[in-house]
């Protein structure tokens, strides 16, 4: 009678395991390739946006430079015409 | 025993069905996996926008930057026209203006005496400098600065050249004439116009005087005009500890000073006069 109880008891509790087990479902070895091909875009997206801020600041700067430059060829133009005036006019009074 | 056998085997599938659940755990569900593919899908949409708007911005920078280059080389173009010049006409006198700095830099090494006697060069180098003030070029400020420097160097070697004294000779000499003595040398306008500066003629000439009061014509003195190294001289209030403190930092050392000049000093240490040149023997 023991041994009955016992042996249904087991039965029932490795059917429930097995059940629980089996209904469970998992991602397959392509489905995880992909996980990691994906994961590797974004890490090198990452990598391309930190560049690109770089270049981006870089750029910035070169501008600002740039401008700097036409600023001071403006000033360079009004003075070189003010001093051609005064070459001329010290080479009249000569 | 059937009993333990039952117990047994259930205890055995219980262990078997649990190790093959932990082993599947070490792989990922689907619904985790789905998870993330969609976050990193996302991601990705985020990472994108970023990446077209950053590169957008470049663009546009450079478009900017490339717009400031264009009208700078314009206005360029228009200075170097108003001048008569190209650059290569600025490179030139850039040139020319390098050679005669490297010219004025020679001078420069030059000491203040051997700068005295080349006072004609540098003038000669300095209109040299300023005749490009005529030149339209002089219009650019890089070489407005440039040749104003280099006249501005000129004029300082000039004036250093002009300034040049040469050191006054630490000893003259005097000739001995009949009826001199070394009170009426001593007070001779050339010699030091003050009487009571005998002792430094006596001092000095120890060798050719026994006597101060007998000198003969012809001898030849030096006249001390600069105190040396090695010497000192006498003055007002003086004592030899007080000497000696101002050489050797210390009053004790008057014997050092007596010692060497014993043969000027005499007898009496307490006793000294001004205008004595004394040797100071080294520390």
């Amino acid at each position: 009678m023991v041994g009955l109880k016992v042996r249904i008891l087991s039965a029932v509790y490795a059917l429930a395991l097995l059940t629980i087990w089996g209904c469970t479902s998992y991602a397959s070895k392509e489905d995880l390739q992909q996980l990691d091909e994906r994961r590797a875009q974004v890490q090198s997206m990452r990598q391309k946006v930190t560049d690109l801020t770089n270049e981006k600041k870089k750029s910035e700067q070169e501008v600002q430079q740039k401008k700097q430059r036409l600023d001071q060829a403006k000033k360079e133009k009004e003075a070189v015409l003010k001093r051609l005036e005064e070459i001329e006019k010290s080479k009249q009074a000569q | 025993m059937k009993l333990f056998s039952f117990v047994f085997a259930g205890l055995l599938l219980v262990a078997v069905v649990s190790a093959g659940m932990a082993q599947e755990e070490a792989k990922m569900k689907k619904e985790d996996w789905q998870n993330e593919m969609n976050s990193l899908t996302g991601q990705q949409q985020g990472l994108q926008y970023q990446i077209d708007s950053l590169n957008k911005a470049i663009n546009s920078l450079k478009d900017e930057g490339a717009g400031y280059d264009k009208e700078t080389e314009q206005l360029w173009n228009e200075i170097y026209a108003a001048i008569g010049t190209d650059k290569a006409g600025v490179e030139e006198i850039k040139a020319k203006l390098t050679e005669l700095e490297g010219r004025i830099n020679e001078y420069a090494k030059m000491s203040d005496e051997a700068l005295s006697q080349k006072i004609p060069e540098l003038e000669a180098l300095k209109s040299e400098v300023v005749a490009y003030r005529q030149d339209r070029r002089y219009a650019l400020t890089e070489i407005f600065n440039k040749v104003n420097d280099l006249a501005n160097r000129c004029d300082q070697l000039i004036q250093r050249g002009k300034n040049y004294q040469p050191p006054k000779p630490k000893h003259d000499t005097y000739v001995v004439v009949t009826g001199d003595y070394l009170w009426r040398i001593s007070g001779k306008q050339d010699i030091y116009a003050d009487p009571f500066q005998w002792m430094k003629i006596y001092s000095a000439n120890r060798d050719q005087i026994r006597n101060p009061d007998l000198i003969f014509p012809r001898q030849s003195f030096l006249i001390p005009r600069a105190q040396e190294a090695n010497e000192y001289w006498v003055m007002r209030g003086d004592n030899l500890k007080l000497i000696a403190q101002k050489v050797y930092g210390s009053p004790a050392s008057w014997v050092k000073i007596y010692n060497a000049n014993k043969s000027i000093i005499g007898d009496d240490a307490t006793r000294i006069y001004p205008h004595t040149i004394l040797i100071v023997p080294k520390d």
